[in-house]
């Protein structure tokens, strides 16, 4: 190899390592997003119960989930792998973050009602087999890759899997006490705002992070073709905030700040999608659909399905990864039957692997917490104290309903 | 048809968790379809129908669970 090519080979490994570093952004702006959107009583929960899932996680990709991702050239606990700032180390390091954030997903629907340590097993079971398997299938030329399936941006094996174990959460957990009175939904609005648009801003940047890298590793692009993947990014997450904004805007004569901000967060995951292949109005167009996606679906799911998911994280990772995947075969000319397979795979295989295990979990663990702690708070109950002690407790948020 | 209706709605109320192991079960069946019909069949349009067929059997044992649980939280409410 020449001088110039070693150079800008090493080059493109330092590039993707920077944009690899920047992924742990996205679990933070997760983890606000889902304490923002759940109850103050439970601030403090949600939070260590994101550090524990996305701890769990990569430790369980470091047990067992490389040696699936990788078989049959991988091994249990990495034995045998060079750190050398190869594509194979570099994918190691960008497979574990995705495992962590994409474990801390079905938190958003399981928020104030959802025991930490059930929150741990649901974590190890994605990191150690979900997402393995499935990013075998995906990234490491298994039958999905063989049959033309694109996804370098994570919208499958991270987003629609995490969004699928949400719904299984969801299903299995119930709705939070005083959610549905008499059959019809009560409004139990997030309790800090200021949070959740905060957790968006962090998302962005390691979104771009996960997406650059993930175009670098699986698409092989280049530097140049990396600044298409970030200006792709940006344009489907601001298209997608706008959507919701519109759409509540004209449902309620308001925007909804955690309606946007879910629109937001769906633009970002189906622009996951698409991010590495598409032009940059087609990015603003599939955002633009994601975001008014999300919107209603949150609220179709809460009204006529009774899912009580505070976090929103079936629609926006669910729904809206769905709907990025698709949009591959309509606007990046993709083979949209790879595509409908894939997201076959996703609804046939994954959903059935997440319900039953937590549905087996259920029978020998509780998943959910005692009434008494949903109603004193999950902080007190789970940790002994409140993640705002200074803050007066209104009388109905600790003893309503 | 309302007799049908009635059928419908009364298999759920009765065995609602009978149903939800139905809907798994076409769930899977339905995604079995889809990675055999990569694997068995050459020509695009024989697996185009396999995998929309597929599909589609997914779809059917999607709604089975979806209105399973709608029946079990009514049940409990």
């Amino acid at each position: 190899m020449r001088t110039e090519e070693v150079m800008k080979v090493d080059a493109q490994q330092v590039l993707c390592f920077v944009l690899i570093l920047l992924a742990p952004l996205a679990a933070a702006g997760l983890a606000l997003m889902n304490t923002g959107l759940g109850r103050s009583r439970s601030a403090a929960h949600t939070m260590l119960a994101s550090l524990c899932m996305f701890s769990v996680a990569a430790l369980a990709y470091l047990f067992c989930g490389y040696a699936i991702q990788n078989y049959p050239a991988g091994s249990l606990l990495l034995v045998g792998v060079k750190f050398d700032g190869s594509p194979v180390s570099l994918g190691i390091l960008l497979s574990m973050l995705s495992a962590g954030v994409g474990a801390m997903i079905p938190l958003g629907a399981g928020a104030d009602r959802w025991r930490l340590s059930a929150c741990c097993y649901s974590a190890a079971l994605f990191g150690g087999v979900t997402f393995p398997l499935f990013a075998h299938w995906v990234w490491n030329s298994g039958w999905l890759a063989k049959a033309g399936f694109l996804d370098t941006g994570g919208a499958s094996t991270m987003h629609v899997s995490g969004g699928m174990a949400a719904l299984s959460v969801a299903w299995l957990l119930g709705p939070r006490r005083g959610k549905y009175v008499d059959g019809l939904p009560a409004a139990l609005p997030g309790h800090d705002v200021v949070l959740v648009i905060l957790g968006c801003l962090l998302a962005l940047v390691g979104w771009l992070g996960l997406n650059c890298a993930g175009a670098i590793l699986y698409n092989r692009a280049d530097s140049g073709a990396v600044v298409l993947v970030a200006v792709n990014t940006v344009l489907a997450a601001a298209a997608a905030t706008l959507a919701a904004a519109v759409v509540t805007r004209a449902r309620y004569n308001r925007p909804d700040a955690s309606l946007c901000a879910n629109g937001w967060t769906g633009g970002l995951v189906a622009g996951s999608a698409i991010a590495g292949f598409a032009n940059p109005l087609a990015a603003a167009l599939i955002g633009l659909i994601a975001g008014a996606l999300v919107a209603v679906s949150v609220e179709m799911l809460d009204l006529r399905l009774s899912l009580d998911d505070p976090g929103g994280a079936i629609s926006v990772h669910g729904m809206a990864g769905i709907w990025g995947l698709l949009s591959v075969s309509f606007f990046a000319h993709g083979n949209w039957l790879a595509q409908i397979a894939g997201i076959a795979t996703l609804l046939g295989f994954v959903f059935p692997i997440s319900y039953g295990a937590d549905w087996l979990l259920a029978i020998c663990h509780r998943l959910r917490v005692a009434p008494e702690g949903e109603r004193t708070g999950m902080d007190l109950h789970e940790l002994g104290a409140g993640a705002y002690p200074d803050f007066v407790t209104h009388h109905d948020d600790l003893f309503s309903r | 048809m309302s007799a049908i209706t009635s059928v419908y709605s009364e298999l759920f109320m009765t065995y609602p968790t009978l149903m939800r192991a139905s809907g798994f079960f076409l769930l899977v069946s339905g995604w079995g379809i889809v990675p055999a019909a990569f694997s068995l069949l050459h020509g695009p349009g024989p697996r185009a129908g396999f995998v929309l067929a597929g599909v589609a059997l997914e779809l059917l044992g999607f709604v089975l669970i979806v209105r399973s649980h709608g029946f079990t939280r009514r049940k409990k409410s």
